[in-house]
C-alpha cells in the first residue's frame, strides 16, 4: 500500500494542510453525449512540465499559479520539469506515468479516443495562493480548451 | 479548474492519490489510485497498466451512474 503523504517534504506537507482546506460543496457534472471515439481529449497536469527553453515555473515558497502550453507534437523526452515537491525520476523515465501524451496518442490511433487537442497543459502543483488561479489562470485555460473544442479533460495533479 | 470546465460543457475526470484531499475538494469525477506523487498512472514501462488506468478514468466520463463528486477507487484487473 502506497502512502503518498509519507513521501512529502516540508513544503509538501504545508501544501497538503492548505489543500485540505474547507469542505467544498458538491459539484455539477456535464454529461458528455458523444462517444469517446469521436471526442477531443486534452491533458492537464500539475507536474510542472515546461517545453525546452520555456519559462520555468517559480518553485519558491509562494508557488506559481501560471500554466504552460505543451504542443501535442512536442518531443516529450525534452520537456523540463520544475516542481520541488515530488521525485522527477519516474516521469523522466516514462512520461506516461504522469502526463500520458504518448499513451493517449496511441489510444487515438487505436480509435478509442477521437483526437488529442493541439495543446496540452501543465501547471506546477504547489500553488499555496490560489486567488490568481481561480480568477485568472483557470478561466484562461478553460477558454483555451473551449477554443480548441475540447470535449473531455483528464487531470493528473501531483 | 475542473468545476469551471464542467460549467462550460467540458467533461473532466481527475486521477488523484490522496483520499482526504479528494473528499474535501470534490472534483466532478475522481479516480482514486494507490500510487505515489509523480507517477499516478503506474510504473515506467508498464504500458498495459497505464492504459488500463487511463481507460478506467475516461470510462467515468461516459458512465451514466457516476454521481457528481464521485470518488471511485481504482481496482486494477487481477
Amino acid at each position: 500500500m502506497v502512502d503518498p503523504e509519507r513521501d512529502l517534504n516540508l513544503h509538501g506537507k504545508a501544501w497538503l494542510a492548505f489543500a485540505i482546506g474547507p469542505q467544498r460543496e458538491r459539484p455539477s457534472l456535464h454529461r458528455m453525449e458523444k462517444p469517446l471515439s469521436s471526442s477531443r481529449l486534452a491533458l492537464v497536469t500539475t507536474g510542472g512540465f515546461v517545453p525546452q527553453g520555456g519559462k520555468p515555473f517559480k518553485t519558491g515558497k509562494l508557488g506559481d499559479a501560471t500554466f504552460r502550453e505543451i504542443p501535442v507534437d512536442t518531443d516529450v523526452d525534452r520537456l523540463e520539469i520544475y516542481h520541488p515537491h515530488y521525485d522527477h525520476e519516474l516521469p523522466r523515465r516514462d512520461i506516461n506515468v504522469l502526463f500520458p501524451i504518448p499513451l493517449c496518442q496511441e489510444l487515438v490511433d487505436a480509435g478509442a479516443i477521437g483526437s488529442l487537442a493541439a495543446t496540452q497543459y501543465s501547471f506546477m502543483g504547489y500553488i499555496p495562493l490560489t486567488r490568481k488561479l481561480e480568477t485568472v489562470y483557470a478561466p484562461r485555460l478553460v477558454e483555451r480548451l473551449k477554443n480548441e473544442k475540447v470535449d473531455v479533460v483528464l487531470l493528473t495533479p501531483t | 479548474m475542473a468545476r469551471l470546465a464542467e460549467s462550460e460543457g467540458i467533461a473532466t475526470v481527475c486521477i488523484m492519490n490522496l483520499r482526504k484531499v479528494a473528499e474535501r475538494i470534490l472534483a466532478p469525477r475522481t479516480l482514486l489510485v494507490d500510487r505515489p506523487f509523480g507517477a499516478l498512472l503506474g510504473q515506467p514501462g508498464d504500458r498495459a497498466g497505464q492504459e488500463a488506468m487511463v481507460r478506467a478514468a475516461l470510462a467515468m466520463v461516459k458512465d451514466p451512474t457516476v454521481e457528481p463528486g464521485e470518488i471511485r477507487a481504482y481496482a486494477p484487473a487481477a
